[in-house]
């Protein structure tokens, strides 16, 4: 997989003078692909990453959910969880409507559209996340009944039907040798807490269902679920470790979406003050981006990458005839042979430009734009805290032969009924207060001295 | 392979001249604008979220049936008006963007416009829980208008969905969602049900290859 990332790469880099100088004729501009200040989220500054990619909520290019979807992370950071639901709420919008027929869409199923030129939706994985943060959040205000839309709307877009070869063996002659296959969802924290919002909203047949479910996914975890379901247990703290899976062009001209893990966290322990939570890993988010069946998306770049060799391939044979036809007439005298090296000098600038045209008109490539500050696994802990005090919330992690990861949050409040605390591991993010002091002023891009270019 | 059977490709057959046009003048980066969705807005008028035309047709049909019943018409002619508490609407769809208050708001304020000889008098639950809070708390000694006690009936109500998915000859998937609005009047001194009624409204949306 790393190989083909780089032989991408250096085609990419030959090709860059020339795209850059058609983009200069044609006066053309790019929308932001709200990337180059991820890295602030990563450093533990993520009012930096919001300067640079606040423009995200205003705008409607086709990048817009990328940006705000990373907005939306930076707000969780920030534990600024009223802005956080603004942003889930537009993000949630935006990912669950379909407008189709978009002419950006259409542009990006036709030859000479690219995939990323679509607006981004996220893969599965990603648009699951919204819904999920979207759930996480009203959950926390006592709003199950918004949550529990949240999470059995994350579940739905972990489900798909999808068209897969046969087995060669079963294969026949002349028949499409294609089969259905359904894919079931498969997110346990999401049955489960979808469980825990039945439980909460008075409904105990479907929170057992929910329940149920998670536990067939999760045979492993299914003492940490009936904990969480226990009343007593009024203290839930959701946990996302690790870094997103990373998003890689495989198979003949990148055509196909791929993924590598990301870094990952492991937790090791979880105190509520002395005592010691229940906890387990739920989720790994790359493990759920490479098994949803497949994108259809992937056929129609192949597609697209076949015909760019038949173009170039075409091209070429042109260019070989016309030198033919150039050496046949050098050979010949008279008007006959200039009119011989004429044609062949045509034929020959003809086959070598629809060589060049092949190779850079078309780009088969998949997309690979990614909601980069997501998460790479999600843990859940289960404890009890007496309601009304404040408490010291503890998180022993590591990042596998990396750094420690380990956070200690002070006056951590304990509400009536079930308390959900949301913590994110990061290296060097060591905890604090758990209610901040002052508000986090969020600079302007454009003071940002010193700092990296931003997206704007 | 097995795009070659699903998938067509536009473009694939223009003229030389064409594409030289598009080498000449295209751009591979340009900004392409994209239909704006609202999110502020109650749902969207696309998709299959609820829009706010969607609250509207509900709640003509809700008035509708009401009018139309034989055991509530009874009740008008014994007794005028009918008090009735706005009671609990549950929303048990996996429709995440849904303002449940102001379902209710565009409900009720229907009802009454279609209410000319005010028969009903609606007594809102939120009222009634920030009476009983204040009266808790011993902000208020007695009770307000008849909040607390007043309610003959009980008005209550649910939405519930399915949601039908299949994937389409050119790659794509057709979403149907169909939600069904379900609105009950309840005697309040029996439980007794009195009238019930139950409006689908079906939605769907096309999910394009590219994002499958």
């Amino acid at each position: 997989m790393k190989r083909l990332v780089a032989n991408h790469s250096r085609s990419s880099g030959s090709r860059r003078p020339f795209l850059l100088l058609l983009a200069l004729l044609a006066g053309c501009s790019s929308p932001p692909p709200y990337e180059s200040a991820d890295v602030y989220y990563y450093q533990g500054r993520p009012e930096l990453l919001e300067a640079a990619y606040r423009g995200a909520l205003e705008s409607t290019d086709q990048n817009s959910l990328l940006g705000i979807d990373k907005l939306l992370s930076a707000a969780l950071l920030r534990q600024d969880w009223d802005e956080a639901e603004i942003r889930a709420i537009r993000a949630s919008t935006l990912v669950n409507v379909f407008v189709a027929g978009d002419p950006a869409e259409k542009d990006a199923l036709g030859l000479f559209g690219q995939e990323k030129d679509k607006p981004f939706k996220g893969e599965p994985h990603e648009r699951v996340m919204v819904d999920f943060y979207l759930g996480i959040l009203r959950f926390r205000i006592g709003d199950y009944e918004g949550a529990l839309a949240a999470f059995r709307s994350a579940m739905y877009k972990d489900r798909g039907s999808f068209l897969l070869p046969v087995d060669e063996e079963d294969a026949e002659r002349g028949d499409d040798n294609v089969e259905r296959y359904l894919y079931r969802d498969d997110y346990a924290l999401l049955k489960f807490l979808a469980a825990k919002c039945y439980q909460l909203l008075g409904e105990p047949d479907e929170a057992r269902k929910q329940l149920e479910e998670a536990r067939k996914i999760h045979p492993a975890l299914g003492r940490l679920f009936e904990a969480g379901m226990d009343s007593r247990n009024n203290v839930l703290v959701v946990i996302e470790g690790g870094r997103a899976p990373i998003k890689l062009k495989t198979g003949p001209r990148g055509a196909i979406l791929g993924y590598r893990a990301g870094p990952r966290s492991d937790v090791q322990g979880v105190y509520l003050g002395d005592q010691g939570l229940l906890f387990g890993q739920c989720e790994d988010l790359h493990y759920q981006a490479t098994t949803v069946g497949g994108r259809a998306v992937d056929e129609l770049n192949q597609v697209k990458a076949r015909r760019q060799e038949l173009l170039q391939a075409a091209g070429y044979m042109t260019t070989l005839a016309g030198y033919g036809l150039l050496i046949g007439g050098a050979a010949t005298r008279g008007e006959a042979g200039r009119n011989l090296q004429t044609a062949g000098f045509i034929a020959f600038l003809v086959g070598l430009g629809v060589m060049i045209f092949a190779e850079h008109a078309i780009d088969p490539s998949a997309d690979t734009r990614s909601w980069s500050t997501l998460p790479g696994q999600l843990f859940l802990a289960v404890g009890r805290a007496p309601p009304g005090t404040k408490v010291l919330l503890r998180v022993v992690a590591q990042a596998p032969g990396g750094p420690d990861e380990t956070q200690e949050w002070t006056g951590v409040p304990i509400g009536e009924g079930v308390t959900l605390l949301p913590i994110r591991l990061l290296p060097g993010r060591t905890g604090g207060p758990w209610e901040k002091d002052a508000e986090v002023r969020i600079p302007d891009a454009d003071l940002m001295n010193g700092e990296e270019s931003p997206d704007s | 392979m097995r795009a070659a059977r699903i998938f067509s490709v536009p473009g694939a057959g223009l003229s030389a001249t064409t594409w030289l046009g598009l080498l000449l003048v295209g751009c591979s980066g340009e900004v392409r604008s994209t239909s704006l969705i609202d999110p502020d807005a109650f749902g969207s008028d696309q998709g299959t979220l609820v829009a706010i035309s969607d609250v509207r047709t509900v709640a003509q049909e809700m008035i509708r049936s009401m009018s139309s019943s034989d055991t509530i018409s009874r009740l008008r002619a014994e007794r005028k008006p009918l008090r009735i508490l706005v009671g609990d609407l549950k929303q048990r769809t996996s429709i995440t963007i849904f303002d449940k208050r102001l379902f209710v708001n565009r409900l009720i304020s229907s009802l009454i416009e279609a209410d000319k000889d005010g028969a009903y008098e609606f007594i809102r639950r939120d009222s009634v829980l920030e009476e009983r809070r204040r009266q808790e708390t011993g902000e208020v000694r007695t009770s307000g208008p008849g909040a607390l006690t007043g309610a003959d009936y009980v008005l209550s109500g649910e939405l519930r969905e399915l949601l039908h998915r299949e994937v389409l000859e050119g790659g794509g998937e057709l979403e149907k969602r169909t939600v069904q609005y379900t609105l009950a009047l309840d005697a309040v001194a029996d439980g007794r049900r009195l009238w019930l009624h139950a409006h689908e409204v079906v939605k769907q949306q096309i999910t394009g290859a590219v994002y499958r």
